[in-house]
């Protein structure tokens, strides 16, 4: 792999990870105060109570438990997860035109979340995805853009 | 035919009576504040409510509405003070009322801290004006309608 390669595809794997262990921990919570018994489940809780509200009503149910991550941050770490997959597996937008539609996806969803357009979990998930894939393509845009003019890969 | 159908009416009482539920431990219940607690004006001990936000179902059957009370208390709490030092609040709630009457022994608990100020006063202070270390921090607030995630302990028969 090229440094160019490199260095374009390690910036989003680095926020796949994080994304990854929330997500796992979120399921992890439910599965365990249902499947093994309460406090199974309580650490992954704890874990995330820093990061959601974790209102168990605007939250997906497992095994009669909430995910301990609401409707919202599940499709927002979804969305990352994605769009870092989509960014690794494709040449990836880099152009200033992605960097736009990055922003304007991630914005479009902070704004939504803020004036609360969505009802419903499916709904409150969708925007949560849409920003989370907007914000992997920002980063990965931007970065692309701000490794260009830091001339740290060449232009073609 | 007769004396078996009336054997039979004769057990509808008795079968509409014994709707008796087993609530299992370990069954989640959402709870929702129903008024704010402030760090700096409650007491430990003081005691808190909050309502059942989605009623409990068992086998179709009822067994803690929606709207039913839970009881708790407050049962930790710092103070906000000088030098940015910032409220904290741990409430714990410990019962809530089945269709019955029968309370039913919970788990939930809440830790409310506000936002530390410490640093940035001491930087302040030292930097631009030992005044500053009067600054007082924020009380911990758990609003009104903050939803939380109640957990009921051991095996409790109710009739729903």
């Amino acid at each position: 792999m090229s440094y160019k390669k490199t260095l374009l595809a390690v910036g989003p794997s680095i926020f796949a990870f994080p994304a990854l262990i929330v997500l796992a921990a979120a399921v992890a919570a439910p599965l365990g105060n249902g499947l093994l018994g309460y406090p199974s489940g309580e650490r992954f809780y704890a874990f995330l109570s820093d990061i959601c509200h974790q209102f168990p009503t605007r939250s997906f149910w497992l095994f009669d438990h909430p995910l301990a991550i609401c409707a919202r941050c599940t499709g927002g770490y979804l969305g990352i997860t994605a769009g870092v997959l989509a960014v690794m597996l494709t040449k990836g937008p880099t152009g200033r035109s992605y960097l736009a539609m990055g922003a304007a996806l991630f914005v479009a969803a902070v704004l939504e979340g803020y004036i609360g357009l969505s009802d419903g979990n499916i709904w409150r998930a969708i925007s949560g995805f849409v920003g989370g894939y907007g914000l992997m393509l920002l980063i990965r845009s931007a970065s692309a853009v701000l490794f260009l003019k830091l001339r740290l890969i060449p232009n073609h | 035919m007769k004396r078996a159908m009336i054997f039979l009416l004769a057990l509808l009482p008795g079968i509409a009576l014994s709707a008796e539920v087993r609530l299992p431990g370990g069954t989640a219940i959402v709870l929702t504040t129903t008024s704010s607690i402030n760090s700096d004006t409650s007491s430990v001990g003081e005691a808190v409510t909050a309502t059942v936000t989605t009623a409990v179902v068992i086998d179709g059957v009822t067994v803690i509405a929606s709207g039913a009370q839970a009881t708790g208390t407050v049962n930790r709490k710092e103070d906000s003070g000088m030098i940015g030092q910032s409220g904290k609040l741990t409430v714990e709630f410990t019962s809530v009322l089945a269709v019955d009457g029968t309370s039913v022994p919970i788990v939930a608990t809440k830790t409310i801290e506000a936002k530390d100020e410490v640093a940035g006063t001491v930087v302040v202070s030292t930097l631009l004006c030992p005044l500053a270390l009067l600054n007082e921090g924020d009380a911990a607030i758990l609003p009104a309608g903050t939803q939380i995630r109640a957990i009921s302990i051991g095996d409790v028969t109710i009739n729903g």
